[in-house]
Parts: C-alpha cells; structure tokens; sequence
C-alpha cells in the first residue's frame, strides 16, 4: 500500500494532467448532445452580462444599417396591408388559416453573441423564457431563417445557428415544392447545401428556396411556411445515389445579425400532443 | 514583488479573455483563420511555476474561454496539454548560455528568435488538438491542415505584437 502511494506522488503531475483532460473531454463530449450541457453556456450570467454590455455598445455602430432594414421591412409590410391591395374578393385568401385564426405570432429580440466562422455557431439573444421564448422555437429575420432555440435562462436564449453541423429543417424549391433536407457543410458562412432532393424537376440557377411546414413524425424545424431560405447555385447528382443536391446562397446574412423575431408556434402544444398519442398508439 | 506579479498576470489573462472573445472571435474573416491569442498566458509563466499549478491554472484558462464560446471544454483540454508539455519544451529550447537571470519566457531577455520559436511550437500544439477536437465529425484533413497552419501564423504573430507591446512598457519604468 505504501509503494503505491509514493507511486501516485511521484507521478502527481501525470495523474493531474490526466484527470484535467479527462475532465476537459468529459465537457466536449457532453456539449455534443447540446440538451445535456448545465452550465457551460453562454447563457449564464456572467458571460451573458459581458456579452450585453459590448453589444450595447456595439448597437450605436450599427444604427444606419439597422435604420435602413427597418425601413426595408416596413415598406413590405406595408405593401401588404389592406389600404395598398386592391380589393378583388376573389384573389383574397388566407395562407395561414381559411377561418382567420392566428397561428404565428412573433417576439423581437437583440442578437448579442454571434459567430459564423466555428462548424458549430451559436447565436446568443437578450430575451429568454421571461419573454415567452421557450426551447425549439425557431428564428427568423426579415431576409430569411436564422436557427432554432436551443437553451433559454431567464433573460436570454442561445439559438443553434443555420450555420452549424446539427441544425436540420426541410424546406423546399418554391416554384414546384421539391423538398429536400437543409445541412451546413461548414465552409463558407454564405453557402448551404439541400440534400436529398428525390424529384427536382425543371430546376434554374436563381430559383427560391422555402421553407415548408415540418412533417409529424420527423418535425424538426419550427419555421412557418414560405419563409425565404437562399437562392439556387447550382444543382446536381449525389454521386453514389439516387437524390440530388443543391447549392444554395443563403438569403440571411449572418455577419450582420442584429434583431431577429422568435417565432412562436401557437398551437404547437396541442399538436405535439395529438402527434404523439398517433406515434405511441403506432409502437 | 510575487504577489504584484501574479496580479498582474491575472490582470493580463483578463485582458488576454476579453481581447479574444470581444475582438478576435468578432472578426469572422474566414472560415480557415482563428486565431487565438489566450495562450500567451501560459507561454509567459515563469520558468519555475511548479507543474502542480501550471497545470490547473492552464485549464482554468481554457474553461474560461470555453465559457464565453459555448466550445464544452476544448479549449481547457487543448490548453492543459501544452501546459503538460511545456516544462520539456523549456528544457529543449534552452539557448547555450542557459536561462541565467531570466525567470519568465520574455522577448527582451531571450530574444525575438527564442520567444518566436518557443511560441510558434506551444501554438502550433495547441492549435492541432483544439481545431482536431472541434472538427471531430468531418474527415477533410487538408481543410483541418490549412485552416491549423494559417491560424498558427496569425496567432504566433499577434502574440509577438503583444510582447512587444508588454516589454515596451516594462523598460519605461
């Protein structure tokens, strides 16, 4: 027994080295599964406050650009309300619900942490779950999608960007609704890649992508409809299968993230919950 | 004289966190260049520090990275293993006259060609099992080669800047 001590002694920094790293890798591997992560996350206090604080600051360098989308913005609102479209009743439907009943409704919120160029990037927001933002949540932006709530604290939220390795929704080609699956190959912060694209169709360099309500089972992007994803690059065969890929150029520019809108599912609840009562009575 | 050196030290890994989160990781200039300058931290602890220390002090370094990044612990890993390595690298660089008078790795007392080399090599190490660990899933090892080669030039000389800088003002007083 005495041997084995002085063993453990005269290799100390061996043995602390080892269980540091263990430690360190123990925090890598448990990140991965980005539900399980506690407190390592910018979600936190400290690190939030900071974060805040340099974006406060931030905020006033940007004031031009941000004027300029929210005008951008408001001219397209505008142009869709009732006073600028002429009434022709039969060109008037609902995209949403034929009964009116709103499905979507919309929290603003300040990006304070933002990265493009990591494979994982994460988008850190000002608002959390005392603003009604609740994990899942998918984000928007007046050009096109941002990513989807992930961890939400009180007064903040930490959104898994678009441009990171998990982050998966089907969307789809607009003009004839060939769907795909949207991956981030993590090269260029600009670039997105659709997989799976079974019946493409007549496709051209320029066409819009969309996305599309999530299928039951497989739902995992909480966007609305007819959200504006990217422009078609180019097209091709997945070598080796039977699908094909797109290249699309995002219509979100990431680098110049500052307000987003959380998008909150009305019904959400009632419809996971009559989802899964088919799902578990399938099994 | 210890202890105000110390602080100093903190103070500087302070400045070093801050620095790197709210400047460099603000860049975004590309996808293949990151560099990451915190490191310089455990690059200039003196020669002596007991390994018992260097080692916790390397990972609270890196955690404190990690927790403003969302990286898990990557950089707390990556950061213990070039404070694990660092005491041979010493040994291995040692110039021919010996560390004589000289408690820290500074660039006025050994030189711009030592400090250059000790820190390209600690970078360059830590650089590798940072940018391994965070491209776990992917399996393009020329990206992973480029993107570590050019953010260890970026870095190596960013933190040279800095220890210029940081000698400056230590000959004024």
């Amino acid at each position: 027994m005495r041997s084995f001590f002085l063993f453990i002694i005269r290799y100390n920094t061996v043995f602390l080295f080892l269980l540091l790293e263990f430690i360190s890798l123990y925090f890598v591997f448990t990140y991965n599964n980005y539900h399980r992560t506690f407190f390592i996350n910018s979600a936190n206090g400290l690190t939030g406050n900071v974060l805040n604080t340099y974006g406060n600051f931030q905020d006033y360098f940007a004031l031009r650009e941000v004027n300029d989308s929210l005008l951008i913005e408001n001219s397209r609102l505008r142009a869709q309300m009732a006073e600028s479209n002429k009434t022709d009743t039969s060109s008037v439907y609902s995209i949403k619900d034929s009964l009116g009943i709103q499905l979507y409704s919309y929290i603003p919120a300040g990006v304070i942490g933002n990265s493009i160029t990591e494979p994982n990037n994460f988008i850190t927001l000002n608002k959390g779950s005392n603003h009604g933002i609740k994990q899942e949540m998918g984000v928007i932006t007046s050009s096109g999608i941002v990513g989807r709530v992930v961890k939400v604290s009180p007064n903040y939220s930490v959104v898994m960007s678009v441009l990171h390795s998990q982050f998966r929704s089907r969307v789809a080609v607009k003009k004839n609704n060939a769907t795909g699956r949207l991956m981030w190959e993590g090269k260029s912060p600009t670039m997105i890649s659709i997989v799976e694209v079974s019946e493409p169709g007549q496709l051209q360099k320029g066409d819009s992508i969309i996305t599309v309500e999530g299928s039951s089972a497989v739902r995992q992007g909480s966007f609305p409809p007819n959200i504006m994803v990217g422009i078609l690059e180019e097209f091709g065969k997945d070598p080796g299968s039977n699908y094909y890929r797109l290249d699309v150029k995002l219509s979100t520019n990431f680098n110049a993230l500052k307000y987003v809108y959380v998008v909150n599912e009305i019904f959400r609840e009632e419809r996971q919950t009559i989802e899964n009562e088919v799902i578990n009575a399938d099994n | 004289m210890q202890i105000i050196n110390w602080i100093l030290r903190f103070l500087g890994l302070a400045f070093l966190i801050l620095f790197q989160v709210l400047v460099l990781n603000k860049l975004n200039v590309s996808t293949y260049i990151h560099p990451y300058i915190y490191p310089m931290f455990i690059i200039l602890l003196p020669f002596e520090t007991p390994k018992w220390l260097l080692l916790p002090l390397a990972f609270f370094a890196g955690l404190s990275i990690d927790l403003f990044m969302v990286t898990g612990g990557m950089h707390a890993a990556a950061c213990v293993f070039i404070a694990f390595i660092r005491p041979s690298l010493i040994k291995f660089y040692t110039p021919i006259t010996g560390y004589e008078n000289v408690n820290a790795p500074s660039l006025s007392e050994l030189g711009v060609v030592w400090f250059s080399l000790f820190a390209l090599t600690i970078i360059f190490i830590h650089h590798s099992i940072y940018f391994l660990l965070q491209v776990f899933w992917m399996n393009d090892i020329g990206y992973l080669l480029l993107k570590i080669i050019l953010s260890t030039i970026i870095s190596t000389l960013l933190i040279i800047i800095f220890a210029f800088l940081f000698s400056k003002r230590k000959v004024r007083k």
